[in-house]
C-alpha cells in the first residue's frame, strides 16, 4: 500500500466501509491527504487512493507507521472477536503515541430512544409516535437480521411509512441520497403513462430500442440457461458485511479499547478530536451545518509512548 | 405439512386448545405430561419430520394445517421471535383463522423492553463502578441482547462465554430461569478441544476394538448418501435452522400486531394468570420447581369475537 501524507507531513489511516453519501461529501480531503482502507471482501471496480481490504484479515502494512487512525463504522459490521483482532491490528500499525478514533452506532442511545418512545406511544398512541417508535425497534433489529440489502429500513422508507423529522434529526445525512433517489423515482411515476398495445409498440420501435430489448431478452435468456455467473449474484447482507454483527456504547468501546492497551480513553463529539488539524478533516461533521453526518458515539485513545 | 388430517384432541370440558411450541427440553420435562394429554400439538420444525402422534411437526410460516374456526385457544409459546414481521403477522393471521369464535389467543416471547431496560441499567451500573462483577453481568446483557440476532453457530457466543465461565450464576438463572439451567448443561457438554495427536500417535493409542469401530464408520459413511451431512449442516446453521430470533416484541409491538390481525380484548398476563379456562391445570409458564417463571417472558392474551 502507498502510504499517503497530510499537508504537513503526518501520517494517517482512514478505515470505512460504505456510506454514499459520507463518500461524496468527505472524499475530496481524506483522499488527498489519508491512507484509505475500505473494508470489502467483493470484488469491487479499482478507485484512485482507496484500497480494499477484508480488515478481519491482518492488515498489510508495517508495524508503527501512523500518526493517527479512524475507524468509522466498522466494527458494528465485525464478530466481537474480530473486532478485537482489528483493534490490535490497528495497536500494531500505530506510532507510539498515536491516537486511535472509533465511531460506531451508539446503541445506548438507540436503546434509550426505543424505551422512551414505547413509553411516549404507550401515554398518546398517535400516528406520529407509533411511527417513531416503529422506527426505534427497527434501527435496534433490523441491520442485525436483515437478509436483504437495505432490508425493513429502505421498504418503510420506500412505503412513506415513517416520520420524516425524526428521521432527518436521527440520520443526518445518511438518508439523504436515498430520499433523492425516490424523489426522483416518484416524478417520474408522476408522467401520464400512455397505455399501447402491442401492435402500437412494435411501430414506434425505433431500430436503436429493438436492438437493445432483443440483446436484453437474449441475456436474460443466457443468464437463465447458466446461472451461476459473477455478474448477476446478489450478495447477501452477511457477504457483504452490510449486516450487523454486534453493538457498542461508550462503555464497551472503552473496554474494548483498554484491552488492546490503549490508553487515555475518552469519549467525543462528532466535531472534536485530538487528532492535529481535525477542524481541516472534520470528517464525522456535515458539510451543510452543524450536526453529524451520521449520528454515532465517537470515542478517541492513544498507544502509549513507551511499550513495555 | 401432514398430508393427513391432523387429529384434534379434546380436554375433559370437550374445549380444543393449539398448542404451537419450538424447543427447549426443561419445558417439555416439566409440561410434556400435561399438554401432550389435553392438547394438540404443533412443533414448529423446519425439516420434514416424521408423523408421531401426539406431537406434529411443521413449518408454521406455510400456515398452520387446521381447518377455519377449530379452537377454543391457541398458545405459541417462544415462536413468533423466530419469523421476520412479516410472517409474524401472517402468523397472527392465520391463528386468527382457526380460532373459534371467542377463543383466545396467548403469545409468549422474550420481552424487549425487559431487555433494553435491562441494558441500561447495567450500562449505568458499570458507568459509576466499573468493577469486575459489574462488567460480568453487562457483558451477559448484551449478549442476551444481541448473540440471537447475530449468531453464526448453534449456541453462539453464549454458549462460548458459559463454557469459559464467564458469568455470574445467580444472574443469567434470574434473567433465564429454569431454561438457563438446561442451556448450562447442554453448553458444558459441548466438546471441549481435546489436545491433537497425529495420526502415528491416534493409530497406536487406539484400541483394537476403537479402531476397528472407527475404519467400519468411515466405510459405511462412504456408502450413506449426504443427506444425513446435509441436515446435519441444516442443524448447526443457525439461520437456516431457525434457532436464531428474526425479531423483537415488546408489550406495545405485539399489541399492534394483534390488533392489526383483528384481535379483540388485548392484555398483558404474567406467567401465571390467564384467561384460557381451566390454565391453572395447564399452567405452561410456571416452573414446576417454584412460584418463577420457567423462562422470563412477555405473556399477552387476545380474543376474537
Amino acid at each position: 500500500m502507498k502510504i499517503t501524507k497530510t499537508f504537513d507531513d503526518r501520517v494517517n489511516l482512514h478505515v470505512w466501509r460504505e456510506g454514499e453519501e459520507y463518500f461524496r461529501q468527505k472524499s475530496p480531503i481524506f483522499l488527498k491527504e489519508w491512507t484509505n482502507v475500505m473494508f470489502c471482501v467483493i470484488p469491487m471496480p479499482p478507485m484512485e487512493g482507496v484500497y480494499y481490504r477484508d480488515i478481519t484479515q491482518p492488515l498489510d502494512l508495517p508495524d508503527e507507521t501512523f500518526d493517527a487512525v479512524n475507524a468509522y463504522h466498522v466494527f458494528e459490521h465485525m464478530t466481537p472477536q474480530q473486532g478485537r483482532n482489528f483493534a490490535a491490528e490497528i495497536f500494531r500499525v500505530l506510532k507510539p503515541g498515536g491516537i486511535f478514533r472509533v465511531s460506531v452506532p451508539d446503541l445506548e442511545h438507540i436503546c434509550r430512544q426505543y424505551l422512551n418512545y414505547l413509553e411516549r406511544s404507550l401515554q398518546d398512541p398517535s400516528i406520529q409516535n407509533i411511527q417513531i417508535y416503529q422506527w426505534t425497534v427497527m434501527e435496534m433489529i433490523d441491520q442485525a437480521v436483515r437478509e436483504k440489502s437495505g432490508g425493513l429500513m429502505l421498504e418503510t422508507i420506500a412505503s412513506g411509512q415513517y416520520d420524516k423529522a425524526y428521521i432527518k434529526q436521527r440520520y443526518g445525512d445518511v438518508f439523504r441520497p436515498f430520499l433523492e433517489s425516490l424523489r426522483r423515482s416518484d416524478a417520474k411515476e408522476e408522467q401520464p403513462l400512455i397505455q399501447k398495445n402491442f401492435i402500437q409498440r412494435v411501430y414506434s420501435l425505433t431500430p436503436e430500442k429493438l436492438y437493445r430489448g432483443v440483446v436484453h431478452r437474449a441475456k436474460k435468456l443466457f443468464r437463465r440457461i447458466a446461472p451461476g455467473k459473477q455478474g448477476d449474484r446478489v450478495f447477501s447482507p452477511r457477504e457483504t458485511k452490510e449486516a450487523v454483527r454486534w453493538m457498542y456504547d461508550r462503555f464497551s468501546l472503552r473496554l474494548l479499547v483498554e484491552k488492546t492497551g490503549f490508553m487515555e480513553c475518552a469519549q467525543k463529539t462528532f466535531k472534536d478530536s485530538d487528532i492535529p488539524h481535525w477542524e481541516r478533516y472534520n470528517l464525522d461533521k456535515s458539510n451543510y451545518g452543524d450536526y453529524a453526518i451520521d449520528p454515532s458515539v465517537y470515542v478517541e485513545c492513544k498507544k502509549p509512548k513507551v511499550s513495555s | 405439512m401432514p398430508s393427513r388430517p391432523i387429529k384434534i384432541i379434546r380436554n375433559p370440558e370437550g374445549r380444543a386448545n393449539l398448542h404451537i411450541w419450538r424447543t427447549g427440553q426443561s419445558y417439555a420435562r416439566q409440561k410434556s405430561a400435561v399438554y401432550l394429554k389435553e392438547w394438540t400439538n404443533l412443533y414448529f420444525s423446519v425439516l420434514p419430520q416424521p408423523r408421531s402422534e401426539p406431537v406434529y411437526y411443521g413449518d408454521v410460516r406455510k400456515g398452520l394445517p387446521f381447518s377455519d374456526g377449530t379452537f377454543d385457544a391457541v398458545f405459541a409459546l417462544h415462536i413468533i421471535e423466530h419469523l421476520t414481521p412479516d410472517e409474524g403477522k401472517n402468523f397472527a393471521a392465520e391463528i386468527y383463522r382457526v380460532l373459534k369464535p371467542g377463543g383466545h389467543v396467548r403469545i409468549s416471547t422474550p420481552d424487549m423492553e425487559n431487555i433494553c431496560r435491562e441494558y441500561i441499567f447495567r450500562l449505568e451500573t458499570c458507568l459509576a463502578e466499573p468493577s469486575a462483577g459489574n462488567t460480568m453481568k453487562y457483558d451477559w446483557i448484551m449478549l442476551e441482547l444481541l448473540d440471537q440476532w447475530v449468531r453464526d453457530k448453534s449456541g453462539g457466543l453464549m454458549s462460548e462465554t458459559i463454557r469459559n465461565g464467564y458469568f455470574d450464576y445467580e444472574y443469567a438463572k434470574y434473567r433465564y430461569g429454569d431454561v438457563f439451567d438446561e442451556f448450562y448443561q447442554s453448553s458444558a457438554e459441548s466438546p471441549s478441544p481435546t489436545p491433537k495427536k497425529n495420526l502415528v500417535q491416534k493409530i497406536l493409542s487406539a484400541h483394537p476394538k476403537k479402531l476397528y469401530r472407527f475404519i467400519r464408520n468411515k466405510i459405511s459413511a462412504l456408502f450413506r448418501n449426504n443427506r444425513e451431512r446435509k441436515l446435519q449442516d441444516l442443524l448447526l446453521d443457525p439461520r437456516r435452522s431457525l434457532e436464531i430470533n428474526k425479531w423483537f416484541y415488546d408489550r406495545l409491538s405485539l399489541k399492534l400486531l394483534l390488533e392489526g390481525a383483528g384481535y379483540k380484548d388485548y392484555s398483558v398476563k404474567s406467567y401465571k394468570d390467564s384467561d384460557i379456562p381451566h390454565w391453572e391445570r395447564y399452567n405452561l409458564d410456571q416452573s414446576n420447581h417454584g412460584d418463577h417463571a420457567i423462562e422470563p417472558s412477555i405473556y399477552v392474551e387476545a380474543r376474537f369475537f
